[in-house]
């Protein structure tokens, strides 16, 4: 048998323990969706009465699609392209698919991570005085027309080249070193963090008015076939789940490791984390009722970037204390999206090792490097809020679906490799999967996520975006999607020069794959 | 708070935050499967059988070893 390309495939690096695992995974799935996502929707979608079919929407679509990245990157031990080639090789172009995708996300998230860094500073001082939205669009973003722009916005440059220093510095070092290490400083630092921050504001007057709105149950909302599609929609982005970032993770991972049970935890933490967000974000708005005398379904930027950005800075000035406050807000904020960030790259770092066969490092510095040029010259520019907004809406709703839908249509019905994986789960961990796992994968799961796409193409066909003009819809929007789905072929039909292994065979020996 | 959003904030508390807990207590009752059901491959003895792309878990102990000593 042919000797291994060693120099040019150096060892799989493995976390140290499995509570590195978890808290790296954990840390990739709490990102800034669980606190500027997760209070809205549930808000928005029959408050108290959402629980029940987002619960079911997590038990039923995301931790079976959760187990189904694990098994997958487990048991083929490589970043998704290589884990997909060695389940099925023309599989290698969906694992492409969710590693391009996973840099264009990489690309904005970075940006968002930079304001929260800008915001953190400015919370010492209240820069963002009374006007926050003038603030935070005019003098901060700088934000012109829609269209492609080079006047550089120095405030958000700065932040921007620092967040991408430091992701190339944790990538760089590697998953034990860089990755693990990170996590098991941050993730303790966040939740005891966002403690702090819901204790505070559970002592703000107004706070009780704020959870009421939050958690009063609108029980005829359960007939509401959005506010089902909202809970799938919601379990869905914010478990990072189906676009290769949990393949890489679990490629990490050593070969007899408990795999159900650990993601369980994560996804149990991911949920407990919402709820705390949930109720921490509602006991602020509250709060910003009491002071401006109305109540809650009066006031607007309830979610996304303008409640971080333009609604907590106007609740934090009011705040006595407000200063610190809103330096423990937004230094969460950058802990959790730096935690996700590093997820993202990792994949794309891991994918380019692989098949280019280079070493750890240099395939991480080429990846953040290449990528923090993109993200600097798009985002730190004044074109940035209406780019990063239009390539968001397209990346998450057009592209993470359609690859959650062909991963989970191709592995049940097209490779039929389904019973592998389980068996895989099976042997490997302490919590089995049943057969039911079948049907909730390759059943259940591409109806629900079909429906959700169908009706964003739609709506987005239809009604356009925001009021962005059509070309540069087409251009930002379903341009980021060609330029993925182009990205994905080039790099399958590229020949491996790395670590392609014919001779890979999988551990342990399954009855299942003889068949 | 009304009685109805009060009941489904514990609901919620206890369901997702119980999760939590009761999946930590299930993983730590039963953090890895019996070795007599499955031996830990990479727990065997230095020289045993092991693929190039894999890495022992005691690498804890011996980082710098490769898995290119493959018997086959």
């Amino acid at each position: 048998m042919a000797p291994h390309h060693d120099a040019a495939a150096p060892q799989r690096e493995t976390w140290t323990s499995s509570t590195g695992f978890i808290l790296a995974a954990v840390g990739s799935a709490v990102g800034l969706g669980n606190i500027w996502r997760f209070p809205g929707v549930a808000y928005e979608s029959g408050g108290g009465a959402f629980l029940i079919p987002y619960l079911v929407a997590l038990l039923t679509a995301g931790i079976p699609i959760l187990f189904l990245d694990y098994a997958v990157g487990h048991r083929y031990r490589g970043a998704a392209p290589l884990s997909y080639r060695r389940m099925a090789r023309p599989a290698e172009a969906l694992g492409w698919f969710q590693i391009v995708l996973s840099f264009v996300i990489a690309v904005y998230y970075a940006a968002v991570i930079a304001w929260s860094l800008s915001y953190f500073v400015f919370a010492f001082d209240l820069r963002w005085g009374e006007d926050t939205a003038a603030f935070f669009v005019g003098e901060y973003l700088q934000v012109g027309d829609p269209g492609i722009s080079t006047t550089l916005v120095s405030g958000v440059a700065v932040p921007l080249v620092l967040v991408w220093a430091a992701v190339l510095v944790i990538i760089a070092l590697g998953v034990t070193k860089g990755v693990q290490r990170v996590n098991i400083i941050f993730i303790p630092l966040l939740v005891l963090a966002f403690v702090g921050l819901v204790v505070r504001a559970l002592t703000l007057p107004g706070a009780t008015d704020g959870l009421n709105a939050l958690f009063t149950p609108d029980w005829a909302a359960l007939a509401d076939p959005g506010v089902w599609i909202a809970a799938y929609s919601q379990i869905f982005f914010s478990l990072s789940i189906a676009f290769g970032i949990m393949v890489t993770y679990a490629s990490y991972q050593r070969r007899r490791a408990n795999m159900t049970s650990s993601g369980l935890v994560v996804a149990f933490a991911n949920s407990s984390f919402e709820i705390l967000a949930g109720i921490g974000v509602f006991a602020t708005l509250g709060f910003l009722a009491h002071q401006q005398a109305t109540t809650i379904d009066q006031l607007e930027g309830l979610s996304g970037p303008i409640l971080s950005f333009v609604t907590f800075p106007a609740v934090i000035s009011e705040m006595p204390g407000g200063a610190i406050f809103g330096a423990v807000f937004f230094g969460a904020l950058v802990l959790a999206g730096f935690t996700s960030i590093i997820s993202i790259l990792l994949g794309v770092a891991a994918s380019v090792q692989e098949k280019f066969g280079l070493t750890h490092r240099t395939a991480a510095v080429t990846v953040c490097v290449v990528c923090s040029i993109v993200s600097i010259g798009l985002f730190s520019t004044t074109s940035g809020l209406i780019a990063l907004d239009t390539v968001d809406q397209w990346a998450n709703n057009i592209g993470i679906v359609v690859s959650a839908i062909a991963m989970t249509v191709l592995i049940v019905w097209v490779f039929r490799t389904a019973p592998v994986l389980r068996a895989h789960l099976n042997r490997v961990s302490t919590f089995r999967v049943g057969r039911v796992w079948f049907v909730l994968v390759g059943g259940l799961a591409p109806v629900v996520l079909t429906t959700m796409l169908v009706q964003r193409v739609r709506t987005l066909v239809t009604e356009g975006y925001e009021g962005y003009p059509g070309w540069y819809l087409l251009v930002f929007g379903w341009g980021t999607i060609a330029v993925v789905a182009v990205g994905a072929l080039v790099l399958t039909l590229i020949p491996w020069r790395g670590r392609d292994d014919a001779d890979f065979r999988a551990w342990p020996e399954l009855e299942e794959e003889r068949r | 708070m009304t009685t109805s959003a009060v009941l489904m904030m514990i609901v919620a508390m206890l369901v997702v935050w119980g999760g939590l807990v009761a999946s930590v207590l299930f993983l730590r009752a039963r953090p890895e499967v019996d070795d007599a059901e499955l031996p830990d491959p990479d727990a065997a003895a230095p020289g045993g059988e092991q693929r190039a792309d894999e890495v022992s878990p005691s690498s804890r102990a011996a980082p710098g070893r490769r898995g290119s000593r493959r018997a086959r």
